[in-house]
């Protein structure tokens, strides 16, 4: 299944329509934001696009809008028609499919003891295209891996820091993916690592029926759905990895499972919300690793292209681009 | 001229209780097919309870258990589910109807078992895990109050099945003759 069949599938007749009729090449497709009685809206190649508008300005002036019928529809089809499959998800406010594109969802939440228990009446949903870049991730590996002489490398403790649709995930499929396959290229020589990768939501790997859907190379395991602290602790338990990724660290049981991993032996690299490393230093849990050294290098990525891509060392250092 | 006649009446009165065997045994496989029904909605209730699994998960699961007279029926729900080009087909409950009315084994059932049948498939996949749980359970008690009544009659019907076969050849003799 294509990206674009992947996208079509979960919309209803009338939106799929209006999309096919725009003939967009899906590989350039963002995001695409479903919101009742508003227009729909998809940003294609970085520019916004009123897709009702440029599907048919008439139909558009007589009212050519999102239904609450169309958003209860895609939430039956985003949840393959089984809600009690998707009650933690609902919980967290997103729905990861097939291919790994992650729909967020907006709507009144149901509270019960002060948290979030699930969500009603649903009314917007943000469509994010997950996009696999190959490559893009090629100017930079080699800066993150120390080489033990023996042609194994060993990758430096890595932090991948941008703000939303910054390009991490992206940018870590890669790296995972290059480690994960080796590299026997001129100075870059290095033996693939086992990489154990704990795919909280299903966005790095995509797995579907429990197989990777992305490219994560031959030496990959993956943990998909798992709480990322559990996630951690059982990989060093039971896979002994190399490398363990994961995706979004933020919480301060995300830091003990990452402490307890590096006393275990492994690399670790994972991403983060933020702007810039004073973002970071900001963060409670983050300072304290800072100042114990726990991650070596930073990198923030360039963009979806892959040029740009700068590197820190745990000092704020430019090691590696153009500050 | 007798040879014929007495041949005709052996055919007409094999005939006809072959007819009474076959509406006997009719009524055994009823009951066989609600027990396969039964079997099947256990598997869905242990899916979605160990494992949370989607429907087209445990669609595809039952179509692929051969041995169950169902296993048509849940290939079939799983094809109008894969097939979202349809235009007014993406709800699963409509599926649901639209198969239970197409459906072979369907046509074995009552009709106040099927319509039972499709109101159990308009609620499916609709609410949190306890509630679906609760609604398979509640559907499996039925099926099986309705086994229960079949197995303790079973015995009458098919007896009364064979008699009618074998009577009604009689008559047709009789008249015939």
């Amino acid at each position: 299944m294509d990206k674009q069949d992947e996208i079509l599938r979960i919309l209803p007749l009338e939106i799929r329509k209006v999309i096919k009729g725009l003939g967009l090449s899906f590989d350039s497709v963002q995001e695409i934001r479903v919101r009742v009685n508003s227009p729909l809206l998809i940003l294609y190649k970085g520019r916004e696009i009123d897709a009702g508008y440029t599907y048919d300005r008439i139909k558009y002036k007589q009212g050519l809008r999102v239904r609450l019928k169309d958003v209860r529809e895609m939430m039956e089809l985003i949840c393959e028609h089984s809600a009690y499959a998707f009650e933690e998800e609902m919980r967290q406010g997103y729905v990861t499919i097939e291919g790994g594109h992650r729909i967020g969802i907006a709507g009144k939440t149901i509270l019960c003891d002060g948290s979030i228990k699930n969500m009603k009446h649903i009314s917007c949903l943000n469509i994010r295209v997950a996009g696999q870049v190959p490559g893009c991730a090629d100017d930079i590996v080699g800066q993150l891996i120390q080489n033990d002489g023996n042609n194994r490398g060993i990758l430096y403790h890595t932090l991948i820091l941008s703000p939303p649709g910054g390009g991490k995930t992206t940018l870590l499929r890669d790296v995972i993916r290059q480690l994960s396959s080796g590299s026997a290229r001129g100075k870059m020589r290095y033996a693939g690592m086992n990489v154990g990768v704990v795919d909280e939501r299903s966005e790095i790997c995509a797995c579907y029926l429990g197989v990777p859907q992305n490219d994560v190379g031959p030496r990959t395991d993956v943990l998909d759905g798992c709480p990322k602290a559990e996630g951690m602790i059982r990989l060093v338990r039971s896979m002994a990895p190399d490398v363990i990724a994961v995706d979004e660290i933020g919480v301060k049981r995300d830091y003990e499972a990452i402490e307890y991993a590096l006393t275990c032996g492994c690399s670790i690299i994972a991403t983060i919300h933020g702007r810039d490393i004073d973002d970071l230093r900001k963060n409670l849990y983050l300072k304290k690793c800072f100042d114990d050294g726990m991650f070596e290098r930073v990198v923030i990525p360039g963009g979806a292209s892959g040029k740009g891509n700068r590197i820190y060392n745990e000092k704020g250092v430019l090691l590696y681009g153009h500050g | 001229m007798d040879t014929v006649k007495i041949l005709g009446i052996v055919f007409v009165l094999a005939a006809c209780s072959m007819i009474g065997v076959a509406a006997g045994e009719k009524q055994k496989e009823h009951i066989n097919i609600l027990m396969s029904l039964k079997r099947c909605l256990l598997t869905v209730k242990g899916e979605i309870a160990y494992a949370y699994t989607p429907l087209s998960e445990i669609f595809s699961i039952l179509s692929d258990m051969r041995s169950e007279c169902w296993s048509v029926f849940f290939a079939q729900v799983l094809d109008e589910l894969a097939d979202k080009s349809q235009d007014d087909m993406s709800n699963l409950a409509q599926i649901w109807e639209k198969v239970c009315k197409d459906s072979d084994v369907c046509r074995e059932m009552r009709k106040e078992e099927l319509d039972e049948l499709i109101r159990f498939g308009s609620m499916l996949g609709t609410s949190d895990r306890d509630s679906q749980i609760s609604r398979i359970e509640l559907f499996i008690d039925n099926i099986n109050d309705r086994i229960n009544y079949l197995q303790k009659h079973i015995y009458e019907k098919v007896r009364l099945c064979h008699v009618l076969g074998v009577t009604a050849g009689l008559l047709i003799t009789i008249l015939i003759v």
